[in-house]
């Protein structure tokens, strides 16, 4: 008797576990497992099938930094005209790439701009910025400084 | 021997129980997922996302008709997020945005026919059909006080080789004069570049006198000044609205206010929906290099010279027809200066 599978006890008063419990209890592990795999798979395959070309999102992201007048954009005062792709040296800071860019930690892509040449510029970080997993890129612009025009290289750090 | 028997045959029932469960789970889990609408909603949220983060991204005004169907879904925008859903945010799919700081919004459309998504002078709008204007200017918000108590002279201005003005400029020009005096202005405020027809008191009406063409010199005595002219360009394509300020005055930016408002408040009346007006502009004026004929003594005023539409084209004959709606929108434009 002591070497046959015994599952309850003879008083009645335990419960003596045997060879086949524990093979459910790691049935039961395994088929769960299994079970999120199979969840997991099945929301990539969704996701993969709505995947934004590559870069699509970060460039919508680049455009609003060079384009909106909220972020880095050049805007006569006088006629109110925003000039795309002109930097006003003036907002290249993190209070205004914030102010256009208003990420939380959830937030999908991360960025850090520096300007190649500029000394006395120091580089912006959007919040969610944690230096992981990054892609660089670059972009020419024109800088509006005080007045004054000319070409420089925005330096993009892209956290996806 | 029974015992076992029974406790054998209750592991069976617990073994396929156990798996029907499983395979239940594992085949109810794949059908709700491959459910062709699961990935449907998915890619609705994230298309409608990337097109909100595109908003954010424009320079100017834009406005976007989304084209995908989505008239079976409920869709949720908040300030930072787009949820599509069918009968309850729990089968939803969700995707983030990234909006200006401060951005709020709060909106669920419920199985709507169409989106329209737009930015208009700064400000995000999502909805079924959102009749936004793409021309509308960005007035500034902080400059001058209201209108009423000042002293407003009204210039209709005249017709080439003629020095009466023409009929619809002294038309639109009585027609602001009456919304003016009828409801805001004391009449005694009131000055023209032409003479005014006496006061009707019985009636409370004050107008310019259209077939006199002596002028006045009554433009020292005003605070505002407003002048009307129809444009006469020699593109008949184009149907535009413009406002001269003199560039360098002391209140040029009080004037670029006021001529802001006029302009939008003629863009977005609804009577002029059916009329193409192609642009509008604020155009600065530097008084002593201009070949426009402008009225004495503006420089240090509030001033606008109002050119409306083109009266060489279509569209700008039948805008030029809308004599009381002009007035109506000009006479709002003035109202909402100040407020």
């Amino acid at each position: 008797m002591g070497n046959k599978k015994i599952f309850f006890s003879k008083k009645g008063s335990g419960f003596l576990l045997g060879k086949k419990p524990i093979y459910f209890i790691i049935v039961a592990f395994f088929l769960f497992i299994v079970f999120i795999l199979f969840s997991y798979l099945i929301l990539s395959n969704i996701s993969s099938t709505t995947t934004f070309p590559e870069n699509v999102e970060t460039t919508v992201f680049i455009n609003r930094f060079l384009n909106s007048p909220e972020c880095f954009a050049y805007q006569d005062e006088e006629t109110g005209r925003t000039y795309t792709s002109i930097i006003d040296l003036d907002k290249f800071n993190n209070e205004h790439l914030n102010e256009c860019y208003s990420a939380d930690e959830d937030s999908p892509i991360a960025f850090m701009l520096d300007l190649k040449g500029s000394d006395s510029q120091e580089g912006v970080l959007t919040s969610n910025w944690r230096a992981k997993k990054i892609n660089r890129m670059s972009q020419y612009v024109i800088i509006y400084d005080k007045g004054n025009f000319y070409s420089e290289t925005l330096l993009i750090a892209v956290q996806e | 021997m029974k015992k076992r028997g029974i406790v054998r045959s209750m592991f069976l029932a617990g073994e396929i129980v156990g798996a029907a469960i499983v395979a239940f789970l594992l085949i109810s889990s794949a059908v709700k997922w491959s459910d062709s609408e699961t990935p449907y909603k998915a890619y609705l949220a994230k298309d409608m996302a990337l097109v909100v983060d595109a908003l954010f991204s424009s320079p100017g005004n834009v406005i976007i008709n989304y084209t995908q169907n989505v008239s079976n879904y409920y869709i949720d925008f908040n300030e930072n997020s787009t949820t599509v859903y069918k009968k309850t945010q729990i089968d939803g799919m969700s995707y983030k945005f990234v909006g200006y700081k401060g951005f709020e919004m709060d909106l669920t459309l419920e199985n709507p026919a169409k989106i329209q998504f737009a930015k208009i002078n700064d400000e995000i709008a999502i909805g079924e059909s959102l009749k936004k204007n793409l021309d509308t200017l960005k007035c500034d918000e902080t400059t001058g006080g209201s209108l009423k108590d000042k002293k407003i002279l009204v210039d209709p201005g005249y017709e080439k080789d003629s020095v009466k003005p023409s009929n619809e400029m002294c038309g639109i020009a009585n027609s602001f004069i009456f919304k003016l005096t009828n409801t805001w202005v004391n009449y005694l405020n009131i000055f023209s570049t032409r003479n005014l027809h006496e006061y009707d008191e019985d009636e409370g009406i004050i107008s310019i006198n259209c077939n006199d063409p002596s002028e006045t010199d009554e433009s020292s005595e005003a605070d505002v000044v407003i002048s009307f002219r129809a444009g006469k360009g020699k593109d008949t394509t184009t149907n535009n609205i413009k406002a001269f300020i003199v560039s360098g005055s002391d209140k040029e930016k009080e004037s670029r206010k006021l001529a802001c408002l006029i302009i939008n408040s003629i863009l977005e009346n609804k009577a002029f929906d059916d009329i193409r007006i192609t642009g509008a502009s604020i155009v600065p004026v530097d008084l002593e290099a201009t070949d426009k004929d402008f009225p004495e003594g503006i420089k240090n005023k509030i001033f606008v010279m109002l050119e409306i539409g083109n009266s060489e084209s279509d569209d700008g004959k039948e805008l030029l027809k809308k004599i009381p709606e002009l007035g109506d929108s000009i006479f709002k434009g003035f109202m909402e200066y100040g407020k």
